[in-house]
């Protein structure tokens, strides 16, 4: 009776074989057997539990079976104090059912090792959530590989963010690190540059040779040089995620699409790498929302190669700068030097009142001087 | 999200915005509303808020620490005012307080003067 109905959920015979000879249920009786496994089933079902998750915990500690519902209950519980909610707890439960015997007091131990080590508590909490083995690992790799981290130069608060994010790392050698680690300097990133992308995409610390190759080679193919590269992912260290270039490639040939030429795209992406992050969509938009403050799709095209901080702005803040402007320059004048828009308009607008009202103004260009040009010039005027 | 509502941001705006900073639907609204405050106490208008946030939405991304580091450092080095800085290039945000000093302490090396410095790092478009 239990043989088929474990057999009906999914079990290999020779599974539930070896699970009946585990003690102590080679000497209970079968019918309790059927129950217990039955309740159990039903329990950890409506508490999401798939049959593989359930075959899965069964065969690692067949155990589980005699112990009472009442007493999962009360584990579940006694992780709610240490500040898993019951989902969290379910979670633990399927990474590593070992906990169901371990006690509160153990857990909690392990937990304060790991505020020694270095961890923050909201880390200890993810660490424990994503592997939940390390309730049992030699806690002195743990503390190696922190250690390690932190001489290298990383913060206290990043480690914790890197081993919980990824805890495979905890299972790398020191040298398999320290050779990843090596290979991204080799590249030509500098230790802080390492440190920021790691901290931000910890998982790049797992990658093999080829997979970072491969990401470099994807944007040299397109036409970047690899210092650009190194510029462009220390500030943007996701372009680095896996599979991430098809996606910016898209945005770039949208780029090639509305107008722009290659050369004009990589010279844009350089200046603001962060246009690699706008949508498609975004961009696109924004060339129409330029178009329709009447310049041509010509003039739209040169204001944003020369100041692809455009792409960003709020239209109405382009809008109003645009209306300050034209009391001064023609929009032809406007359309070949397109760093005008960069200007706050209510700089302008004080420089020009000080102007008005302290000199009378003759000199147009004299707002959109330098700040230490012009109080060198009106060095009377009281700053803005 | 509803912070930014509250404030005056479109669905449109905040839709691309997060479209841009996959990070921001992490972020309280508590955070978030920090972040904006420190820029009001800049003097910056909401409409200016509004311009530097669409144009850098990573800058919810910053810690209210790090952000007060920025601006006491853009301060010690001889700004008076921030808001004209920040808005005329809102990814000034992005730079940490050390970013800020290795540029001053590199260029006055170099020899070259504060006023200048000043003028590079509002007038340049550094990222």
């Amino acid at each position: 009776m239990f043989l088929e109905f474990m057999l009906s959920i999914g079990f290999l015979e020779e599974d539930v074989i070896q699970i009946m000879n585990t003690y102590p249920l080679n000497q209970t009786l079968d019918s309790t057997l059927l129950f217990n496994t039955k309740n159990l089933y039903h329990y950890l079902q409506r508490n999401s539990f798939s049959n593989k998750e359930f075959i899965s915990i069964i065969k690692i500690i067949p155990q589980i079976i005699i112990m009472s519902i009442e007493n999962i209950k009360l584990k579940i519980l006694d992780l709610g104090d240490l500040g898993f909610r019951k989902l969290e707890a379910f979670q633990m439960i399927k990474n590593d059912p070992y906990i169901l015997e371990y006690s509160n007091i153990k857990i909690k131990n392990r937990m304060k090792k790991l505020f020694e080590i270095g961890f923050d508590s909201i880390s200890i909490h993810d660490i424990i959530l994503t592997d939940t083995k390390i309730l049992s690992y030699d806690i002195n790799k743990v503390s190696k590989r922190f250690l390690y981290l932190e001489e290298y130069g990383y913060k206290k608060e990043n480690i914790s963010y890197i081993l919980a994010t990824c805890p495979e790392l905890i299972h790398r050698t020191i040298s398999s690190l320290e050779n990843q680690l090596r290979r991204f300097q080799e590249m030509g990133f500098l230790k802080n540059d390492i440190i920021h992308i790691t901290s931000d995409l910890p998982g790049v610390l797992l990658w093999n040779e080829e997979m970072v190759e491969t990401q470099f080679n994807d944007f040299l193919e397109y036409g970047f040089m690899e210092k650009e590269i190194i510029q462009i992912i220390r500030k943007i260290p996701i372009l680095l995620k896996e599979n991430y270039f098809q996606t910016v490639l898209d945005k770039l040939k949208n780029l090639e699409k509305i107008g722009f030429s290659r050369i004009d795209t990589i010279s844009m992406v350089n200046q603001n790498p962060y246009l690699l992050l706008y949508s498609t969509l975004s961009i696109s938009s924004k060339v129409e929302e330029i178009r329709n403050i009447s310049f041509s799709k010509d003039d739209v095209l040169h204001l944003l190669r020369e100041n692809p901080l455009l792409f960003g702005y709020d239209i109405h803040t382009i809008e109003d700068r645009l209306s300050f402007l034209v009391s001064f320059f023609s929009k032809e004048e406007i359309v070949k030097r397109p760093q005008l828009l960069r200007y706050n308009v209510t700089l302008l607008q004080n420089r020009f009142q000080l102007l008005k009202d302290y000199h009378s103004f003759q000199d147009r260009e004299d707002l959109f001087l330098m700040d230490s040009s012009f109080y060198q010039k009106y060095p009377n005027l009281r700053r803005d | 999200m509803d912070v930014l509502i509250r404030y005056g941001f479109s669905i449109e705006e905040i839709q691309n915005m997060m479209d841009t900073n996959i990070l921001i639907h992490t972020i309280s609204d508590k955070d978030i509303a920090k972040l904006l405050e420190l820029l009001n106490q800049e003097g910056c208008s909401r409409n200016e808020i509004k311009n530097i946030t669409i144009t850098n939405p990573f800058y919810f991304n910053q810690s209210d620490e790090s952000i007060i580091h920025l601006f006491s450092t853009l301060r010690k080095i001889g700004f008076h005012s921030l808001k004209y800085l920040i808005d005329m290039n809102p990814y000034l945000l992005n730079l940490k307080s050390e970013d800020i000093l290795s540029i001053y302490q590199e260029m006055k090396k170099k020899g070259v003067q504060d006023k200048e410095i000043l003028d590079y790092i509002q007038y340049q478009y550094l990222v």
